[in-house]
């Protein structure tokens, strides 16, 4: 589905051509006006709960203001063929290209204050938004939008046949956009905004981007209605039709194009034939989603598409195994697949000059000194542990390497340059990556695909390329594979490239976010607590891992670590942590000897006492 | 002077009412950390409530002959319809979500505003209701040439007392303790054997009773009741919770206060644009201080 299956998607565009052309054809023997508009609702509802399914369940971010950039869409494609362009039905394609555009660009004014916030905040801010729009409408735009007295006249430019192939464009579009790198990244972001963060993705930049297709896609729906209806009232697209959107997302399920389809249909269908039942069907609606959210939260679908050739396969399990050699015969082989980018590191890291130092680094959160003077330096290829007793300030340290927590005070140097002030996934991609004290993986996703999210910043097609699903998308794809298969088989995981992620067993699914980690290509790597959580053996086969990774990616390790097996087995230097400031520094044998550590981690002699 | 003296007067007003439904955002927001989308549409249904039972045969007997004890029995039927909604909708809709996705609350929540206002149309259709006339029309003094009238010194008296007893109610008491106890740290305070459902009922229960207490004299205000009549004020007061800091009682207080003050002057001076004005400030905290005057920085552990 991600790949290029040249077979399905064949099938799919033979299934649609034949969708359309038995729908037409029984449209023109009824004649039926009614059905036929009835029809172009469905498409452009399909248009917009797609859309609104990118934000909502692709992205993971709710918003109660998507029938406001339907409105902009709708007043903007209206004004153009009204008022603007020459009486002709040619002007209409450039009429909602436009609209989608405008609606666009509110996304893009709407989503710059409003997606640095998250969850609850971002959905009152959307509906707040959303209502703002319908108010400008009525008044600041009201000379050519006629205000709260509704525009008229608009000229009734769709029919069965246009609205059904921009419908089939647009949710093409979205669908091939949420299988691309891209679209990975945003996945990602709905799994574990964190972890997609710190494995290279620009969080707020893709948030930014969801939320401006989506609008741009909703602003197409509106020029749609707005030619299908011939007249528009502002109180149209209030906080209630944004809901009704919303209830189709959420019954198709969030994240699912396909289940949108499925639900923007049937919704539409219902809504017709009960309306004259409005207030029953709000309810029924309402009741909808309250029953939903308890029994049924992945809605119809959940974040599975509905595949056509799985379908068939299911029906006539031959049919699969034709698929399937159709799918090899019909591959396109390129000689050459794209690998992602390799960093050049060019540094001189011979004669001991540090890979990354930290100099006084300090953080203070209010009046809580959470750690102060922090001199820590790694040279090229070392292995180095943190270890402190808990509340030590570990973590908080390695939050302030990977640009988690800004530091107070004091500077990080990676490679001789400070990184201070730089985001976390700035960091990752200058060369310091991490893992988590509490396991942080795409769960939906598959391992490679996991693996495919920390390349995506080292790679390079545009999101037309993935539009497309041209050459360069393939090759890039393509070696992008490869690369992460060769780095799953360093870690004996190829086998379990398909697998999804969370049914990964424990000790799996750290090793798969190591592994996602050297997938950003870093100089140093930072690990919180490998082995929390391993059992003697899986930690035996870690501290194998970690030398591994250590001599064949030439990295250097920092390693935070409550078990002292594994800390003294492996770490040629460690440091100690206590309250926020180193108070040792030496090699293992030194550690163990060293007085202020025994009595950080046991308490003095005569503490003791006092404490019992 | 004069003027700003009589802006301040009804911006009391409408603040202690905006406050009162701000205490109910903030403590289930507190308790639960959910936003209770429905909470604005709780006050409707209280104003509904009141209205139906001032119009019932009984109670419009006995208004003839002692229309205080009436009153009061309208009023407390409200408060204890609003406080059992609360306790029924937390039981019956968010409870089974407290593991759950908050989107997955979200959306339960917007279901169940939507299922309010629609039962309420249904029952009471969606034209709008002369509200009864509770609190006497009498003026008491006057600011300038404008009057001030027996409501608006009563909904500020009365809503400050309540917060005041609210206050004490959270420090002093037992159960507030526990309350305090289970919005710090829900797991150790379960360890400690305290009852979670038990709690979250009781702060439903708190914030209803009080959205209904708001509700009345806010129908009181505007006259005129419909279905959609929580869904501003409730958007209102909730801005309100989140400038005085989401969680922090004293802090929906404060932010009741301001919203109300700024809103009646700006509705003095630019009426058109009152709704901009207060989605303009909750932009604004949410940009530049998103925990609000008084609420605590939460950060996600890494």
């Amino acid at each position: 589905m991600k790949k290029n299956r040249r077979f399905s998607t064949a099938l799919n565009v033979v299934a649609i051509a034949l969708a359309y052309i038995v729908i037409r054809l029984a449209l023109t023997a009824s004649g039926n006006r009614s059905i036929e508009n009835l029809l172009v609702q469905v498409s452009f509802n399909i248009i917009m709960v797609v859309s609104l399914n990118l934000v909502t369940g692709i992205l993971g971010e709710l918003t109660l203001g998507h029938a406001g950039f339907m409105a902009v869409g709708a007043y903007t494609s209206a004004i153009m063929t009204s008022l603007v362009f020459p009486q002709s039905i040619a002007y209409f394609p450039l009429a909602l290209l436009i609209g989608g555009l405008v609606a666009a660009l509110f996304g893009y004014l709407i989503g710059i204050p409003a997606l640095h916030l998250n969850g609850d905040y971002l959905a009152i801010i959307t509906l707040g938004f959303g209502e703002i729009i319908r108010v400008l409408i009525n008044t600041v735009f009201s000379p050519w939008t006629g205000g709260g007295k509704k525009m008229f006249n608009i000229a009734l430019y769709t029919g069965f046949t246009n609205t059904f192939w921009i419908m089939v464009i647009c949710v093409a579009l979205i669908y091939m956009l949420s299988w691309s790198r891209q679209g990975r990244a945003i996945i990602a972001i709905r799994e574990n905004e964190v972890a997609a963060d710190a494995s290279g993705v620009p969080v707020t930049r893709y948030k930014e981007m969801a939320f401006t297709i989506a609008a741009f896609f909703a602003g197409i729906a509106g020029g749609l209605y707005a030619h299908s209806i011939g007249v528009l009232d502002p109180a149209k697209f209030d906080f209630n039709a944004s809901i009704d959107y919303l209830v189709m997302v959420v019954f198709g399920g969030m994240g699912s194009v396909t289940g949108s389809i499925i639900a923007a249909t049937g919704l539409t269908l219902v809504q017709f034939f009960m309306a004259k039942l409005v207030e029953y069907r709000q309810l029924a609606y309402a009741l909808l989603l309250i029953v939903m959210m308890i029994f049924k939260p992945s809605g119809l679908l959940g974040v599975y598409e509905f595949s056509l050739t799985g379908a068939i396969t299911h029906f006539f399990p031959k049919f699969g195994a034709f698929a399937d050699k159709m799918e090899q015969k019909l591959k396109r082989h390129h000689a050459n697949p794209i690998p992602p980018d390799v960093p050049y590191y060019e540094y001189d890291v011979t004669n001991n000059k540090p890979v990354l130092e930290t100099v006084d680094l300090g953080i203070r959160f209010g009046g809580l000194q959470a750690a102060q003077g922090v001199n820590i330096k790694l040279s090229d290829n070392e292995i180095v542990g943190l270890i402190g007793p808990n509340g030590a300030g570990k973590t908080t340290v390695f939050n302030m390497l990977t640009g988690v927590y800004q530091p107070t005070e004091g500077d990080v140097k990676l490679l001789g340059e400070s990184i201070v002030g730089k985001k976390t996934f700035q960091i990752t991609y200058a060369g310091i990556s991490r893992t988590f004290q509490n396991i942080r993986l795409f769960k939906s996703m598959t391992v490679l695909e996991n693996i495919k999210v920390a390349f995506q910043s080292r790679m390079h097609y545009t999101m037309l390329d993935g539009a497309l699903r041209d050459t360069y998308f393939d090759r890039e794809e393509d070696g992008c594979d490869q690369r992460a298969r060769e780095l799953l088989s360093v870690f004996g995981m190829e086998s379990l490239a398909d697998v999804n992620a969370n049914s990964l067993s424990y000790g799996q699914q750290r090793k798969l976010e190591i592994c996602r980690a050297m997938a950003s290509n870093p100089k140093v790597l930072l690990l919180d607590e490998p082995a929390a959580g391993m059992n003697p053996i899986e930690t035996q086969e870690l501290m194998q891992t970690i030398e591994t990774i250590r001599d064949r990616f030439m990295v250097t390790i920092l390693l935070i670590e409550h078990d002292m097996k594994l800390v003294m087995g492996i770490c040629e230097r460690i440091y100690v942590l206590n309250y926020g400031r180193i108070i040792a520094e030496g090699t293992p044998d030194e550690i163990k000897e060293n007085k202020e550590v025994i009595t950080a981690y046991l308490g003095a002699d005569n503490e003791e006492k006092e404490g019992a | 002077m004069q003027l700003i003296l009589q802006n301040l007067i009804g911006g009391l007003q409408m603040g202690s009412i905006y406050a009162l439904i701000a205490l109910g955002y903030t403590m289930v927001y507190g308790i639960v950390k959910l936003i209770n989308f429905a909470h604005g549409d709780v006050m409707m249904v209280g104003s509904y409530v009141v209205y139906w039972v001032m119009t019932t045969s009984v109670i419009t007997a006995l208004s003839q002959t002692n229309p205080a004890v009436a009153i009061a029995l309208a009023v407390l039927a409200g408060i204890v319809f609003c406080i059992v909604l609360g306790i029924l909708m937390d039981k019956i809709a968010y409870k089974p979500l407290r593991n759950a996705p908050r989107i997955s609350a979200l959306i339960t929540a917007i279901g169940i505003s939507m299922t309010l206002q629609i039962t309420i149309q249904l029952i009471f259709g969606s034209s709008q209701l002369k509200f009864p006339n509770i609190i006497p029309s009498i003026v008491l003094f006057k600011v300038g040439r404008k009057p001030v009238k027996l409501l608006e010194v009563l909904t500020t008296v009365i809503s400050i007392a309540l917060m005041i007893g609210l206050n004490f109610f959270v420090k002093k008491t037992r159960t507030g303790k526990a309350m305090r106890a289970v919005s710090e740290d829900q797991g150790a305070a379960q360890l400690m054997g305290i009852d979670h459902n038990k709690i979250v009922s009781i702060t439903f229960a708190i914030g209803c009773g009080l959205a209904a207490v708001g509700a009345v004299f806010y129908a009181q205000k505007v006259v005129y009741i419909k279905p959609l009549l929580g869904s501003m004020p409730g958007l209102k007061a909730f801005v309100a919770a989140v400038l005085g800091g989401i969680g922090s009682i004293p802090g929906a207080v404060l932010g009741g206060f301001i919203i109300g003050i700024a809103e009646t002057f700006m509705k003095y001076y630019a009426s058109d644009y009152v709704d901009a004005l207060v989605f303009g400030i909750l932009i604004l905290v949410l940009l530049f201080k998103p925990s609000g005057i008084m609420g605590h920085k939460v950060r996600e552990k890494v």
